[in-house]
């Protein structure tokens, strides 16, 4: 994993986790992501894309065009099965190195 | 895998239900034309409709020699077979020996501004020593006399434009006879 | 750096290469920055539409690094193999339908006339039996087929009629109904090259085609003298003409050399017609 895919790593995980409760559009995501960490997420909105995108070509997640209330069609996207398989592990490691991150700092 | 339903399918997918239908398609327009093949598997399809051992290609005339039509032709000890764009033929061979056939295609060239027309035998088979030959025919027509051109193996021998013929007096076996002589390296007669 | 909406996205998408995809990307980042814009202007109802949209293509962020992760994404050879793939689907359709024309003007291949014929040959209009006076009929049966370089060949009927006018003047012929299947290649043979001899139980030799002169000769015709229907099989009648008396049967060779074989047709067993 390249340093790039490091940090774009922890990203898709947050668009992981975000799909996995309903459909998005692009934009939505960026306001729910900053919505729910309370201002901490504020992403370069132009840097959703590339991690949306190759979330797509990974099959993680999948993109329909549906009509929206403007009447603009828009690209909604929605995790896949093989999606929520990758979102598990990726919670779990994540689990797995707070923890440890945790203890470290609380002394021990 | 789920889905196919209303959705379009993804690229790949369709890319390859692409391809597939155009080779059945490209296959189906194929053998709806007579399903042609090149001059060797051509020649090798022949043999097998005929039930003829495999030979070896022995003549080969390209366009602008026959006919303006490719011919190729195959010898194995029991068959000459000729395959060419618009005809094929069979001579089943009876013997070992050398064996004069008629090419049952005009052989044509261009001389004193117009197109001749020749008519044309093979020898299949010579005697390995054989190093010429001469071949005259006598029909109805006259008396026509060739030397024996060595291609590959067989001795080729093109007649002289008879101005004007049939094919029954130089292809039907009643409409002509012949003299063939063969010369080894050294000039003497090999053959009658 | 104030950018119109225009230009940013030109240069986001600008790496990429096959152009629906790039029309694609560019329309679902125009509509980020739409659903921005309209969002800063829902919040602040002070803002202009121009100074919205300069803040909301400025939230976007840096069009150049993500040109690059944008073409690396989107790299264009499926893209091109699918434009390919539908060039040779339409090109194979209109082959399709050019051929389908001209096999019905007749000038190319098999015409589906022809097709209905050789399904519906009735050989039974070749026979001699229609033109002079039928002495007599008799049918047959025969068993037997013949394995040969991957065809079969069968007999389904033996048909041995004497025609003729009077006695000294009559003669008899002998129409075989063969089936061949094809080869595994879907190649059939061509009965005139194939047979390489026909003789019979009284060690009579049938020629190949005659000059005339009433001596026995053989002949054929088949349903398919085109050749197309060959993966189909063949259906082909073999005439044998001025067949001895006392016959009990005919040989047909086929081929030569090491792939010759015969086939026995057995004139003793008559069945009804």
């Amino acid at each position: 994993m390249s340093k790039k895919d490091a940090q774009g790593g922890s990203v898709s995980m947050l668009v992981l986790a975000l799909l996995k409760s309903q459909e998005m559009y692009g934009y939505q995501i960026i306001e729910e992501l900053d919505r729910r960490s309370e201002g901490v997420f504020r992403l370069k909105e132009g840097t959703l894309y590339p991690v949306l995108h190759g979330l797509e070509k990974d099959r993680l997640v999948e993109a329909r065009e549906a009509a929206s209330p403007s009447g603009r069609p828009r690209r909604y996207y929605r995790v896949t099965a093989r999606g929520l398989r990758v979102l598990e592990e990726q919670e779990k490691s994540w689990e797995t190195y707070s923890r440890a991150v945790t203890a470290i700092l609380q002394g021990a | 895998m789920k889905r196919i339903s209303i959705r379009p399918w993804p690229r790949w997918a369709r890319v390859t239900r692409n391809l597939l239908l155009s080779l059945l398609l490209a296959l189906f327009l194929w053998a709806s034309v007579g399903a042609p093949l090149p001059k060797a598997a051509a020649v090798r399809r022949f043999e097998r409709e005929c039930l003829v051992p495999y030979g070896e290609t022995v003549l080969e005339l390209e366009e602008g020699e026959a006919a303006f039509t490719p011919v190729c032709v195959s010898a194995s000890g029991e068959a000459v077979v000729a395959v060419g764009p618009y005809l094929q033929w069979l001579d089943r061979l009876e013997g070992d020996g050398p064996t004069l056939l008629p090419l049952r295609t005009t052989i044509y060239s261009v001389g004193w501004g117009s197109i001749l027309s020749h008519p044309a035998y093979m020898l299949v088979h010579p005697a390995a020593e054989t190093a010429s030959a001469k071949l005259t025919v006598h029909n109805q027509q006259g008396d026509f006399t060739a030397q024996g051109e060595r291609r590959g193996e067989v001795f080729f021998f093109v007649m002289p434009d008879p101005n004007g013929w049939s094919s029954k007096d130089w292809w039907e076996p009643e409409g002509y006879t012949y003299d063939l002589t063969c010369y080894d390296a050294a000039g003497g007669v090999l053959y009658p | 750096m104030n950018m119109t909406k225009w230009k940013w996205l030109n240069m986001a998408v600008g790496k990429i290469r096959f152009a629906p995809d790039r029309n694609a990307v560019y329309r679902e980042l125009e509509d980020h920055i739409e659903d921005h814009k309209a969002a800063l202007l829902a919040r602040t109802p002070s803002l202009t539409e121009a100074e919205a949209e300069e803040q909301a293509v400025a939230a976007m962020g840096d069009p150049e690094p993500l040109a690059e992760e944008l073409a690396k994404l989107h790299r264009p050879w499926l893209g091109y193999l699918w434009r390919l793939s539908q060039v040779l689907l339409v090109l194979a359709v209109l082959a399709l339908a050019a051929v389908t024309v001209l096999r019905f003007t007749g000038d190319i291949g098999t015409r589906p006339g022809y097709l209905w014929e050789a399904l519906t040959w009735d050989y039974s209009e070749y026979f001699q039996a229609k033109e002079e006076v039928l002495r007599s009929r008799a049918v047959y049966r025969p068993a037997g087929r013949l394995e040969v370089s991957g065809y079969t060949v069968s007999v389904k009927e033996a048909t041995l009629d004497a025609v003729g006018p009077d006695d000294p003047y009559s003669y008899r012929l002998l129409y075989l109904d063969l089936r061949i299947r094809p080869s595994w290649r879907g190649e059939c043979m061509d009965l005139r090259w194939a047979v390489s001899s026909v003789t019979d139980s009284l060690g009579t030799v049938y020629p190949l085609g005659t000059d005339g002169g009433g001596k026995p000769w053989w002949g054929w015709r088949d349903a398919d003298s085109w050749g197309d229907l060959a993966p189909l099989g063949q259906k082909a009648l073999v005439t044998l003409w001025y067949v001895p008396e006392g016959v009990e049967w005919v040989e047909l060779t086929f081929g030569s050399g090491e792939l010759a074989r015969t086939l026995r047709v057995d004139l003793t067993e008559e069945v009804e017609p």
